[in-house]
């Protein structure tokens, strides 16, 4: 591939990121650049085919562009994706030409777009299209769109960054997937989640495992005696869940409440949670 | 007539015509229950006349995403084909426009076929629209899902056969739908594909199907529900397995006609295989396989603790 989109490829772990694949992808690059990005608008489908869902890397943080991703949900064919879409950029049709390209793509198309974003030269309209994928019902969309990489961290505004940790939480879908989230929590989101935890205790349906470590960033009223409540919670993952979160309020009144349970406590993991909490 | 069930012989099942865009999702859950694996939707009409290409660009979008994603949440692959159906080929509204967004649809990967094409009124332009549509198919690398006729049944197999043959598309990249007792005759050596649907009072019953595959047999035969938003049955295809082994068949007879015949007819392009049509339609692999289930944060503050969920 010639041109700056050499970038991508740089960025992917390993001397030849695509290994036995490589050849694949360089004929796909050579079409582009002899056909142009109309080309790509139809056969960006084939690359599932062509690269395959292989999952092969494995850096939970892997440096890009402006931030991290993590590259072990990394699909071949959304890595290739991001090559071809920046070579297409660069060769004139600009970021708009993804809000099209993604308009008109099947869910295959718009996990490979979405994937790419972290990759390429596209922050003008990376939101939108965060948006788009927060908007869809098909979750692995969603997942594309906003988990795994830090860049919804970087460019969403608040109101657009807290409905996509609230609908983490709903998803059930881990908070350890939500890069950057130590630098946006705030009070807001905060109380947004303890009321998301309310509703679902009174419908008697689980709650969001991350929920109180995640409030305990940015705690509001509530959160403390929550986290209290929650060190004798009959289930071990909400002990530990508050065990958690009490590490990071340190709080002097938590404290006692901490010494108390560990005169009790038989969960080894909760334990040394609590233990480690100055 | 009882359902398949997990105690049945009868455990995988490809729907190969479902109109599953006018079902509701217990659909779904019926049939994941009942066996089947894979659903074939062709693209077609919807009931009533379509006014704009953007229509079908809606729909068509549906058909490649949000349809596959309520079908895999209950271990179902959903794949289509795509096409400008006879009816709607009729209407100059439309016609001329979706000819021209078909093509980047063709390249899509759930797409493993052109349909439904083919004849309804056995009109003009209902054929105009039937062989442009075979170019492309050609052009893509695709099989082909015919509709033929409800009305002149005979008369609308031949014709659509004759339009088939004169296009020089392989036969055996051809699936002539909806067939009966008299049009099996017609086709039977043709080298084209068979495909019977077996919907209440206007096509084809259980019965009368088990004694047509005794009388022609399996090869290249399929059979499927065609179910829409008419009264039809979703569950027509293990209904119709069951009653085949009632009637005599083997297992693998019944396998032939409900999986192997299905499956070889539209992954033989490549779009999709039988091993990926085996495996669970999860978006995420590691999630499910044993190769990289240590997914873990590196953050401290949210790392996961194992035995949590």
């Amino acid at each position: 591939m010639t041109g700056e989109s050499g970038r991508v490829i740089s960025a992917l772990p390993g001397g030849r990121p695509f290994g036995d694949r490589s050849g694949v992808l360089d004929e796909l690059g050579q079409r582009l650049e002899e056909r142009g990005p109309g080309w790509l608008e139809v056969h960006l489908p084939s690359l599932v085919r062509r690269l395959g869902r292989d999952q092969p890397w494995t850096q939970a943080r892997l440096p890009v562009r402006q931030g991290v991703v993590d590259a072990r949900r990394l699909r071949l064919c959304d890595a290739a994706a991001a090559v071809l879409l920046d070579r297409a950029m660069e060769l004139g049709t600009g970021a708009p030409w993804l809000v099209q390209l993604y308009s008109r793509g099947d869910a295959e198309e718009r996990r490979m777009i979405l994937r790419s974003l972290p990759f390429v030269e596209a922050d003008e309209v990376a939101p939108v299209l965060m948006e788009e994928a927060h908007r869809t019902n098909d979750q692995v969309i969603f997942e594309a769109g906003l988990l795994d990489s830090d860049l919804p961290a970087l460019l969403l505004d608040g109101d657009a960054y807290r409905r996509a940790v609230l609908r983490t939480a709903f998803l059930d879908l881990r908070a350890a997937r939500l890069l950057g989230l130590e630098r946006r929590a705030d009070p807001e989101l905060s109380r947004m989640l303890l009321e998301f935890m309310s509703e679902r205790e009174a419908a008697d349906r689980p709650v969001w495992p991350d929920t109180l470590p995640v409030c305990a960033l940015a705690p509001v009223a509530g959160v403390v005696p929550k986290v209290a409540g929650d060190l004798w919670h009959g289930r071990d993952v909400r002990r530990r869940q508050a065990a958690r979160a009490a590490a990071r309020l340190q709080d002097p009144w938590l404290a006692d409440r901490i010494r108390e349970r560990l005169e009790v406590e038989r969960d080894p993991v909760v334990r040394e949670l609590l233990e480690a909490t100055p | 007539m009882s359902t398949a069930t997990r105690s049945s012989p009868v455990t995988r099942i490809f729907e190969p015509h479902a109109h599953m865009f006018s079902r509701v999702t217990d659909d779904y859950q019926r049939m994941a229950a009942a066996g089947v694996k894979v659903i074939l939707e062709p693209a077609f009409w919807l009931g009533q006349p379509r006014t704009s290409v953007g229509t079908f660009i809606d729909y068509f979008d549906t058909l490649v995403g949000w349809e596959r994603f309520r079908a895999a949440q209950f271990g179902i692959h959903h794949l289509c084909t795509m096409a400008l159906n006879p009816r709607e080929a009729n209407d100059d509204r439309v016609n001329g426009g979706v000819l021209e967004i078909l093509p980047r649809y063709l390249e899509k990967n759930s797409v493993v076929g052109v349909g439904e094409i083919g004849l309804d009124d056995m009109t003009e332009k209902e054929e105009r629209f039937f062989e442009a549509q075979i170019a492309l198919a050609i052009e893509h690398d695709l099989p082909l899902l015919v509709h033929t006729p409800h009305r002149n049944k005979v008369r609308g197999f031949m014709r659509c056969l004759e339009i088939v043959k004169s296009s020089g598309i392989p036969m055996d990249r051809v699936l002539m739908d909806h067939g009966n007792e008299e049009t099996v005759r017609i086709t039977r050596d043709t080298g084209v594909w068979q495909g019977f649907s077996i919907y209440p009072f206007t096509k084809m019953e259980p019965g009368r199907m088990v004694e047509i595959l005794k009388e022609h047999g399996t090869e290249r035969m399929m059979i499927n529900s065609a179910c829409d938003w008419g009264v039809s049955d979703p569950l027509s295809v293990p209904k119709t397995a069951e009653m085949m082994l009632a009637g005599g068949f083997s297992e693998d007879d019944v396998d032939r006609v409900v999986w192997g015949n299905p499956v070889a007819f539209f992954a033989r392009m490549g779009r999709t295989s039988e091993e990926e049509l085996l495996a669970p339609p999860v978006a995420d692999r590691t999630e499910t396989f044993g190769g990289n289930t240590v997914l873990r944060g590196q953050d401290p503050g949210f790392e996961d603790i194992p035995g949590d969920r």
